[in-house]
């Protein structure tokens, strides 16, 4: 048997239309060229398939008696020709591998992991102000990414961004600030981590050392862990001790005064329209911006909205939007002292909730307001009842 | 069969061997195709002819005077040459 590859490979099914057919099919069988799937479909017409190599034979074979009409090309070998050699493929396929290319130059996904008092969402934010967001360029600065969580983020040790293809990991480690605890076996103060005055201490182990009513600025002996002694133990070294350390432990609660200051604008600023706009389309396309509005852009004051339409990061990072800018006049009307106070208020809580500890219970508040020329200042006094003890070792102790 | 009849009949390459089991048959030393239709495939020998009748049939191949018929047969019939005919 003719080793010419095989059915599989390329085939070709003819008609063959004339008189002594089975002439032509009997001469194929002494010449050696395999023949399938034979079927008499009219008197005249027979369909057959041969292999595409035993073509050029068969038609010599079949001359001129014979009409020979190729029907179909079947085969692996056709079908590769067919897919790869078409202008609308070549395109599809160099365009597949342009978006599989473009695409990789993205980051399309930032895992962060490590972080444990920050939230993912803190972090999120910072590194999309660093530059580095889903959907950004893969040429993105590492380092300024990382100076800028370095800068940002307080009690970060250490940061490691990496490219794991489109996904950039994030790692995070942080530093640990926990107070340096004092061993229970060496002695120690309680001493004041604030100014307040003393309101009431429970001293479980040591010696009071501020009163109620007292005083106190940070650093200042609380609960002593020096308890003077009167020794009986005559006529022995420990005679002359006159004293003896413990591990001063207790709770010690102080009023602290807090003064903050804020500031507020003193008018309310109202943006009425005038009736001129324009509309603009935001494309966004990986690293290219365009905002056809900021070309247009001619108004002194206005206001810019903007409705999002598509915002897709696979395969590519696309952002489509369709914005409005539109011609204000702002005009400004004093604030009343209702909405004065109610501001402030919101002012105050917010800068409370930053500057006080969370168990300080607040004994007092008041709030004075001082104007300026567009501004109001805030001025908010607060007294708070909180917890001010700490531990500290005390040094060049001797062992009783 | 004995062995001075199994050569006879592996040398028979002018005679029609046939091997027909349900929808497909396979004939032997193909000499000459006569016929190639729906109901009836004759094909010659050498010595003799054979004619597989039946419905929707079809030469799936033919190679090395080798046929392989597929569809619904219903009978083979031999010719020899001098016009006697053998149904089987």
């Amino acid at each position: 048997m003719k080793n010419r590859g095989s059915f599989l490979e390329h085939s070709i099914i003819i008609k063959i239309e004339g008189f002594d057919r089975q002439k032509l099919l009997t001469e194929c069988v002494k010449r050696g060229i395999i023949i399938k799937d034979i079927r008499s479909v009219s008197e005249i017409e027979t369909i057959i398939t041969l292999m595409k190599w035993d073509y050029e034979q068969f038609l010599r074979l079949a001359k001129n008696k014979y009409k020979i009409t190729v029907l179909k090309e079947s085969g692996y070998r056709p079908f590769i020709r067919k897919t790869f050699f078409k202008k609308s493929t070549i395109i599809g396929l160099l365009l597949f591998a342009l978006i599989l290319f473009y695409q990789g130059t993205f980051v399309s996904e930032i895992r962060i992991s490590g972080y444990r008092s920050y939230s993912e969402a803190e972090i999120r934010d910072n590194l999309r102000e660093a530059g580095l967001y889903e959907g950004c360029s893969k040429n993105v600065d590492l380092e300024n990414v990382k100076l800028h969580i370095y800068k940002e983020l307080d009690n970060i040790a250490w940061i490691g961004v990496r490219y794991m293809g489109n996904l950039a990991e994030v790692t995070i480690a942080e530093g640990t600030i926990t107070p340096k605890l004092v061993d229970k076996s060496k002695p120690c103060h309680v001493i004041a981590k604030k100014e307040g005055y003393v309101e009431n201490t429970i001293a479980r182990e040591g010696r009071i050392a501020a009163e109620p009513g007292t005083y106190v600025k940070q650093g200042d002996v609380l609960i002593s862990g020096i308890i003077p002694i009167a020794s009986t133990a005559y006529g022995t070294p420990a005679s002359g001790m006159t004293e003896r350390y413990v591990h001063a432990y207790g709770e010690v609660y102080a009023k602290v005064p807090y003064r903050l200051f804020c500031y507020q604008e003193k008018y309310n600023y109202i943006k009425s329209p005038t009736g001129n706009h324009i509309f603009g389309i935001r494309f966004e396309l990986g690293g290219l911006k365009i905002n056809t509005v900021k070309s247009f852009y001619k108004y002194s004051n206005s206001a810019y909205t903007e409705k999002e339409i598509l915002n897709i990061i696979r395969p590519i990072p696309l952002t489509l939007g369709l914005a409005k800018v539109e011609e204000v006049e702002v005009s400004k009307k004093e604030k009343s002292n209702e909405e004065l106070k109610k501001e402030a208020n919101r002012l105050a809580r917010n800068i409370i909730s930053e500057k006080v500890p969370e168990n300080a219970q607040i004994l007092n508040k008041s709030l004075s307001f001082s104007s300026g020329e567009n501004i109001i200042g805030v001025n908010i006094m607060l007294e708070t009842l909180e917890e001010i003890g700490e531990k500290k070792e005390i040094n060049n102790w001797k062992h009783n | 069969m004995g062995i001075k009849d199994e050569l006879l009949f592996d040398f028979s390459i002018k005679m029609p061997r046939l091997l027909i089991s349900g929808k497909t048959g396979i004939l032997d030393n193909v000499k000459k195709i006569v016929l190639v239709s729906e109901n009836n495939i004759v094909v010659d020998h050498g010595k003799r002819y054979s004619s597989v009748n039946g419905t929707d049939l079809c030469v799936k191949s033919i190679e090395e005077e080798r046929i392989i018929i597929t569809g619904e047969i219903y009978s083979v019939e031999f010719y020899g040459n001098r016009g006697d005919i053998h149904e089987e």
